[in-house]
């Protein structure tokens, strides 16, 4: 039986393979350069990056030793990574509705895949107490109290739902 | 541009390392030796650790009781680190290899937990390393194995060594009906907080009263005082390990546990889940309509007002009549200069020149009566 390390290991390298492609297509999309693919590539990438994250999250959760989040490492990881996750679906739903890849939407691509690229680094701190990302906060998290994430959370949900009603208008 | 960008990457390539060492370690875990090569446990590509490796463990054990087992490393040249992990093994055959596969059930390790691979900081002044993991042995009374390798880096963190111990054959034998025991089902705890002392209720078979001691490092046993049986260990100030044991006597043979280990570790990091997760779902929405939102840049809306390579003077195979700048285009138009033809065209006999020139005449004397 494959143990949910190896299977972290291998869904991880699917999803950090897929956002760096992406991200260094948004790069040439915003530095106007390179073949007229890579706006397809930058996106497609993307969502393949995207489909392959929940299984990256929960091998991990699997191959996390001890019970729940015990390491403000993991929450920090969680907290990264969902924030990329919905830059990388709202780059994703942007395309979709057609908006032209400009910069700053090549910006935006290339922020949620520098995120991605962060979770990882934090997950190399993690298994292996070393990264490349010396910065990484090792011992804080800033964790809103409930009612501000509550309030967050209808805030983004009012912005999706009005977003919504203006597209399909 | 294009040469610069594969001279730069050839560069980068070149500039890179090779490295089979992981010097900040893989991290306690269950796993076989060989780990998918993910690990220090890959053989084919570790050098031969001059580190010498031994398995200290009793010949003889009950089956389905608890043993204790101890792996010794001495004279490892660690990496800067100077982490040494080291895999409890049941079989040499690089995959299900771990003492589960055989039936061995690890109940502690060296750190508390419940991992065939450990590891540890080797001390700086110390000739060795001792690892101790506590078993219940196998149910089955036959013959098992046992053996444990040792992994570490090196000063210049280049190269990973492995350094393999003998294997060693422990006997499993059915112990004895009304053996004095602990319970099958009762299992010791391993961890602790630091500031916190330990009570422990011993579960038991075939006892009539039992004693209960401690030690420190090794030290000399302390007595502990049971009651209803239970006994309780002190608090520990520092991380550390204590050793406990009881004496079980009983109708039958009595018995003398093995040490088994307590950790004291400072307590672990807590956190509200509920709101972690509520926040990270609350980023999830916030950041996606945010971007939702974000209008076009300035320049994208500049660029799709502006159609100027759709205008039919930038379309080179367009008629020249509209601004086509081919060069068959760009010929003079081949126009007449005399007066309208009329509606049925020229007249009978007229060539184009002559209408360009007499054409105004005819026309004048055709609205003054005249005939032709």
């Amino acid at each position: 039986m494959i143990s949910a390390g190896t299977l972290h290991a291998i869904s991880t390298e699917l999803v950090v393979g897929m956002f760096v492609l992406s991200g260094f297509c948004f790069l040439l999309c915003m530095l106007d350069k390179g073949p007229e693919v890579k706006v397809n590539v930058a996106h497609w990438a993307l969502l393949g990056g995207l489909l392959a994250t929940p299984a990256a999250i929960i091998t991990g959760v699997l191959a996390a030793p001890g019970e729940g989040i015990e390491n403000p490492l993991l929450a920090n990881k969680l907290l990264l990574s969902m924030s990329a996750v919905g830059l990388a679906i709202g780059v994703l739903i942007r395309r979709w509705k057609g908006v032209e890849v400009d910069r700053l939407h090549s910006g935006i691509g290339m922020i949620s895949v520098g995120m991605i690229l962060l979770t990882a680094g934090i997950g190399g701190e993690f298994s292996r107490g070393e990264t490349l990302i010396f910065f990484i906060p090792k011992e804080t998290v800033f964790l809103f109290p409930i009612w501000v994430s509550a309030i967050v959370l209808i805030l983004g949900m009012v912005i999706l739902g009005k977003s919504a009603v203006q597209h399909r208008g | 541009m294009r040469k610069t960008l594969i001279i730069a990457m050839v560069l980068l390539l070149l500039s890179t390392g090779i490295s089979t060492a992981n010097p900040g370690g893989e991290g306690d875990a269950l796993r076989s030796m060989e780990c998918g090569g993910s690990c220090h446990g890959d053989g084919g590509s570790n050098d031969i650790s001059a580190a010498t490796v031994s398995v200290i463990v009793e010949d003889e054990v009950w089956a389905g009781l608890f043993t204790t087992v101890s792996v010794v490393v001495e004279g490892v040249e660690p990496s800067s680190k100077r982490l040494v992990g080291v895999f409890l093994l049941a079989n040499e055959n690089g995959a299900k290899d771990t003492p589960a596969h055989e039936g061995w059930t690890i109940v502690s390790d060296a750190n508390g937990g419940t991992n065939n691979y450990v590891e540890l900081e080797y001390p700086r002044d110390a000739d060795s390393l001792t690892f101790t993991w506590t078993l219940r042995a196998p149910d089955a009374p036959i013959e098992h194995n046992l053996l444990a390798t040792a992994h570490h880096g090196s000063e210049d963190g280049g190269t990973a060594f492995q350094g393999q111990s003998e294997t060693i054959t422990i006997d499993v034998l059915m112990p004895p009906e009304n053996l004095a025991r602990l319970a099958a089902d009762w299992e010791p705890p391993a961890t602790r907080n630091i500031g916190e002392s330990t009570t422990i209720s011993l579960e038991t078979e075939d006892v009539t009263s039992f004693t209960a001691e401690y030690r420190i490092d090794g030290g000399e046993p302390v007595s502990l005082l049971v009651s209803d049986g239970s006994f309780t260990l002190p608090a520990a100030v520092n991380p550390g390990v204590v050793e406990w044991r009881a004496h079980l006597e009983g109708d039958g043979p009595d018995q003398t546990t093995v040490w088994f280990r307590l950790v004291a570790a400072e307590p672990a990091w807590e956190v509200d889940e509920t709101a972690l997760f509520l926040q990270a779902f609350a980023l999830l929405f916030l950041f996606t309509g945010l971007v939702i939102m974000q209008r076009p840049s300035n320049e994208a809306e500049m660029k799709s007002y502006d159609h100027t390579d759709q205008v039919p003077a930038m379309d080179t195979v367009a008629n020249s009549m509209y601004g086509g700048a081919a060069e068959i285009f760009t010929q003079p138009m081949q126009s007449h200069s005399g007066p309208p033809l009329p509606p049925g065209g020229l007249p009978a006999g007229w060539t184009m020149e002559q209408w360009q020139h007499y054409g105004q005449e005819h026309l004048d004397s055709i609205q003054g009566g005249g005939v032709q």
